[in-house]
């Protein structure tokens, strides 16, 4: 009996000193995985900084566009207020005729003989019709500036940590709009369903549309100056598979080395020349994509240029 | 319940009644190849059963036995994890403890441990109120836990239970005077 006691007690002994070790390696994981804890949301603050910096250095991109987008507005509008001015010299002898006229100071033939001498240098059915006009089209020229702020503002604001709900249309238009004319010397059809919703950061991903289509549009323009007769063309499909929305964008340009292929999602990877992109464009991408619970793939096209494919969860 | 809890048992048993005891209620309670370890689950049901036979060898009631128990589990324990109850200065600091710190260095160390919710305040230098909830209703285990607390600090206790879960109330109340 005594030897089974002393069994016993070695046994227990040996559980024991193996929960003790169990316990201190367990403790030691614990404060491992406080730590990782730690760094993967510092990893994630640093994530949005990058998205926000890339952000930054796109509008770089794009300022020349746009303050040329803005510029053919802003031309008309001065050439309308100009024309106004020399307009409301001749509108203000109308009326100081017509004032005079109702004050007596003027007689009735007076008037009328001084009314047909402004009829002569400024017909006032002409003049009525132009102030028409002009009010029209400074109208459409102010909202044309207003919206191009609008979706600068709109793509340049910081992350919002709130889900909205959006269409895909809606990205592509936003995207295409702000290319404008980074995109006016290509040929561009976008062919999307409607009623494809996705929950998410509409400005990032706006921002991720923009990364990809500059880099089709840019690959387009080394084709272009190889040779000059070359059109380039982008082609934008967004459709519905399954509980996905896919999101191609296919161009007709360079396309890229198949050695490149597995690493331009790599951070700070650039197939550009030395000096020309960050390296962080379709990293980007790729982190906004994941983001969205989404999948990216790009592959060579089997006549010329890329194909960007986007695979999205939608809500519905 | 957390195999932590089987050993304690396990070790006032053999130390009071012996291996053979032991042995008996093992063979009558669990399966052919049970050995606990701290770290892993066991049903419940399993130490209800060990504890019910056990508080009818020492011809005691279940929540005497149980109470009996929580002394001893606590000076287990405070022997297992000196580290920790060195952290407590008094009786009052460590019973104020219990779930902020207590109960989350527990979650640390154990997957999934079920523990129940404690919340202590005090009512005056002397007294504090402690409100235990729990689905397991061990109450009177947890009384006892709370006098082992006391002979480690060299406090006496006066505890009474105003409110029980096994007499219908929601939770169980313990005003506990020490000095």
């Amino acid at each position: 009996m005594q030897n089974y006691y002393k069994a016993y007690m070695r046994e227990k002994q040996a559980r024991d000193k193996l929960e003790e070790l169990l316990e201190e390696k367990t403790t030691k994981l614990y404060a491992l995985n406080v730590e990782l804890e730690k760094k993967l949301e510092l990893l994630e603050r640093q994530q949005v900084a990058v998205v926000q910096s890339e952000k930054m250095a796109t509008l770089g991109t794009l300022s020349a566009g746009v303050a040329h987008e803005i510029n053919n507005p802003l031309a008309y509008l001065t050439c309308n207020i100009d024309t106004l001015a020399v307009y409301s010299k001749d509108m203000n002898d109308y009326l100081s005729l017509t004032s005079k006229y109702i004050k007596d100071e003027v007689s009735r033939d007076e008037f009328f003989e001084q009314f047909h001498k402004l009829q002569k240098t400024t017909d006032i059915a002409e003049l009525i019709e132009d102030l028409s006009d002009i009010s029209q089209d400074c109208k459409e020229g102010c909202e044309r500036i207003s919206a191009i702020v609008k979706n600068l503002l709109d793509f340049a604001k910081p992350k919002s940590d709130s889900l909205l709900e959006f269409e895909v249309s809606d990205v592509i238009e936003h995207a295409t709009q702000l290319l404008e004319n980074k995109l006016k010397l290509l040929q561009l059809d976008v062919t999307c369903e409607q009623n494809l919703l996705l929950k998410g950061s509409k400005p990032n991903l706006t921002q991720a549309l923009i990364n990809t289509l500059v880099n089709a549009a840019q690959s387009c323009a080394k084709v272009k100056n190889a040779d000059p007769s070359f059109r380039g063309t982008i082609q934008i499909s967004a459709y519905k598979s399954n509980d996905k929305a896919i999101i191609r964008i296919k161009d007709n340009g360079a396309g890229l080395e198949e050695a490149d292929i597995n690493r331009v999602f790599d951070p700070f990877y650039s197939t550009k020349p030395l000096g020309e992109g960050t390296g962080m464009g379709l990293a980007v991408v790729y982190g906004i994509i994941s983001n969205h619970h989404g999948t990216v793939s790009i592959s060579n096209n089997p006549d010329s240029g890329v194909t960007l494919n986007l695979e999205l969860p939608l809500t519905i | 319940m957390k195999g932590v809890i089987f050993r304690c048992l396990e070790e006032l048993v053999i130390e009071t009644k012996g291996m053979d005891l032991w042995e008996e209620l093992l063979e009558q309670h669990c399966p052919s190849d049970r050995v606990y370890i701290s770290a892993q689950s066991y049903p419940d049901e399993e130490l209800v059963a060990l504890a019910t036979s056990v508080s009818k060898t020492l011809n005691l009631s279940m929540p005497e036995t149980l109470k009996a128990f929580g002394t001893y589990l606590f000076s287990f324990l405070a022997k297992k994890h000196t580290s920790i109850v060195n952290e407590f200065h008094s009786f009052e600091h460590l019973i104020l403890s219990i779930d902020k710190v207590i109960h989350s260095e527990v979650q640390k160390l154990y997957d999934e441990p079920n523990l129940p919710v404690i919340d202590a305040s005090v009512l005056d230098s002397e007294t504090i109120k402690l409100i235990y909830n729990s689905p397991r209703q061990l109450c009177f285990c947890a009384e006892g836990l709370i006098y082992g607390c006391a002979q480690h600090f060299n406090e006496s206790v006066d505890i009474q239970q105003t409110t029980c879960s096994h007499h219908g109330d929601s939770m169980c109340t313990f005003i506990i005077k020490h000095g």
